[in-house]
């Protein structure tokens, strides 16, 4: 074996140049590859990330049918049974009871559409944040019951400010008709202008009372440990809640939409990386070809004073798999200072770009990815280009008549 | 002893519709310690003969014996071992592996047969002394010149402690001088180690030195004499 590396490394650097533009251009092709899926792969994560942890969580049970209806009636009642069932799933690092409908608000002879969420506002300000979005005004304590904050664009149309009175009206459980009178005690910003103008939070037994729903949740968000996690504890999460009544939705179902968006964004980023793959394929093929018929002549002399096919095969094997591994150690070695310092501090998106992400509720920043799965991904996929790039030399030294190869 | 037996050996070659007899019936015996010469013309078909001799090309009919066994029924890896462990081919053009040095050039063969690394290194010095090129172990060939590469490459062939040594026209790249060193050194291992040297050749100075001349053309023997007593 030892005597078989050797050869195969001289080999490789028989001809150096040509092994260093094949090395180079497989060095070229992962790094790009690497940086491009890590720009991907950042940037998606962001997204979800930022709207994961601003509002759906990972996770959510709700009543079955409440997603396709979002109506109070099909609520749930919070018991002791589901919140121990999702207390004792591991991985799960909150859960936020939330009942959440839609109303009218009202100031004086003004009236808009919002989106009342009653929640625990304590754990909420833990996985969204929302006491960091707070631009005028306080957070909500326990036992405000009668106090509410709301989003800016909100405040901004009905021109309201901290300590003014808003009204809100609407239907309650089973056609109980909900309306109250709530001072206004904070004011929060969304960089979504959607969230910005119709958000409003209470606490969840306010909005209970407002809703004549009692006890009841519209949905319960999941916050997890790792992101990695989430359809074990999906998993788990349905067969522990099978025949209870409730639906489980993980974030990419509830936002269907930006899932699908995404996805067609990382086709076509696979198709950009695998079109840059076959053309490196290709030019390692030409070095293989070269290579096999070049040296056609030398595998029949070294068949012919007694090495076995197999291992000739094998030391040609090393000789492609030497250099494509040259080429992908160049390529680690450039491309994990990149990626981990663009990971560390995410390129800035300024602009008219920047200005289009801000609207969508997200940071400008695209994060490089900094995970193994994706780097170990390229390094398998060239390794299987170059493996496939040898069936030629195979089949040519397998099928070579030791006569004709002398005669080469 | 006879260590070579070649009875009733053909060889067709096909091109299309064209049949050409390369070998067209050969009989030959050859014993243990010979020195022997094939010659012919080109074309007369000795490389086709010492290539099946040599398990290299397949007979179309006939029958090799080497030391009692059948080369030409003889397959694949049982082939190629056979080639490793019983014959040592010299070539024209030297075909040393490039990118190992006169000595692990040597030393390859009784790699691939599993000697030990210091018996390797043992015998493949000892032939490198034999060929005149102790002082060159470590030289790649692109170092040596023509005559130094076939010297190294007459070492290799005898590393495996073959049956016998095929040499196609051994000479054919080399000029006088280092022919007549090439020479003198076959014939010393030949005389000395009792090993048995064929060659196909064209070249009058390899005659000069065969002890036996056998003279193939069209593919059948028109001569076989002994020219030398031993």
């Amino acid at each position: 074996m030892k005597e078989d590396l050797k050869i195969a490394w001289r080999n490789v650097w028989r001809n150096k140049r040509r092994s260093m533009i094949t090395a180079s251009s497989i060095l070229f092709a992962v790094f790009f590859a690497i940086f491009m899926r890590g720009i991907n792969l950042g940037f998606y994560g962001n997204v979800t990330d930022n709207i994961v942890k601003a509002y759906t969580g990972y996770i959510q049970i709700h009543a079955d049918g409440y997603w396709d209806d979002k109506i109070i009636d099909n609520s749930f009642e919070y018991n002791k049974k589901l919140e121990d069932i999702v207390k004792n799933i591991k991985g799960v690092k909150l859960s936020i009871p939330r009942l959440e409908s839609f109303a009218l608000a009202s100031t004086n002879d003004q009236t808009k559409g919002v989106m009342i969420i009653g929640t625990d506002l304590a754990k909420e300000k833990r996985m969204t944040k929302l006491d960091k979005k707070l631009v005028k005004g306080e957070y909500l304590k326990i036992g405000d019951n009668n106090a509410v904050i709301i989003s800016e664009g909100l405040a901004n149309f009905f021109k309201l400010g901290i300590n003014d009175t808003i009204v809100f009206m609407g239907q309650g459980f089973h056609g109980s008709s909900a309306a109250g009178k709530y001072f206004i005690k904070g004011i929060v910003k969304f960089p979504s202008p959607d969230l910005n103008n119709m958000m409003v939070y209470m606490n969840l037994e306010t909005a209970q009372g407002l809703f004549e729903a009692q006890g009841r949740l519209t949905a319960l968000a999941i916050d997890i440990d790792d992101k990695n996690n989430m359809l074990r504890i999906d998993k788990e999460l349905i067969d522990k809640t099978k025949g209870m009544g409730y639906e489980i939705m993980t974030w990419d179902k509830m936002l269907a939409e930006l899932d699908r968006l995404i996805k067609s964004e990382d086709s076509q980023s696979y198709m950009y990386i695998f079109i840059l793959y076959i053309i490196i394929a290709f030019g390692v093929f030409g070095t293989v070809l070269m290579l096999t018929a070049e040296r056609k002549r030398e595998f029949g002399i070294m068949v012919s004073i007694g090495m076995q096919k197999i291992k000739l095969i094998r030391i040609v094997l090393m000789e492609i798999v030497f250099m494509g591994m040259l080429g992908v150690a160049g390529a680690m070695v450039i491309s994990l200072p990149v990626v981990y310092y663009y990971h560390i501090h995410p390129i800035v998106l300024t602009g008219s770009y920047a200005d289009s992400i801000r609207q969508y509720g997200f940071e400008p920043l695209m994060p490089l990815a900094w995970q193994l799965d994706y780097i170990i991904t390229q390094v398998i996929v060239i390794l299987c280009f170059l493996l496939l790039s040898t069936i030629y030399p195979i089949s040519k030294i397998a099928s070579m008549k030791v006569i004709n190869a002398l005669r080469n | 002893m006879k260590i070579i037996e070649v009875k009733d050996l053909k060889k067709i070659y096909k091109d299309g519709d064209i049949e050409v007899n390369a070998v067209n019936g050969i009989n030959l015996t050859i014993n243990q310690g010979e020195f022997v010469a094939v010659v012919g013309p080109s074309g007369s078909g000795k490389t086709t003969f010492l290539n099946m001799v040599g398990g290299l090309d397949s007979p179309t009919e006939g029958e090799i014996i080497v030391d009692n066994v059948n080369v030409s029924s003889l397959k694949g890896s049982q082939l190629i071992d056979f080639r490793m462990n019983n014959i040592g081919f010299v070539f024209q053009s030297y075909n040393l592996i490039p990118v190992l040095t006169a000595k692990e050039n040597i030393e390859f063969v009784m790699h691939l047969q599993g000697k030990s690394k210091k018996e390797r290194d043992k015998r493949a010095m000892e032939l490198l002394d034999a060929v005149g090129l102790g002082d060159r172990a470590d030289s790649r060939p692109s170092k040596l010149s023509g005559g130094q590469q076939q010297r190294v490459a007459v070492a290799r062939a005898l590393a495996s402690k073959p049956k016998f040594i095929l040499a196609d026209e051994p000479t054919a790249n080399l000029d006088s001088k280092t022919t007549a060193v090439l020479l003198d050194i076959m014939e010393k291992l030949n005389k000395d180690e009792n090993i048995t040297f064929v060659f196909s050749t064209h070249d009058p100075r390899v005659m000069k030195k065969a002890r036996r001349i056998v003279t193939i053309e069209d593919g059948v023997i028109i001569s076989d004499n002994i020219v030398k007593k031993e």
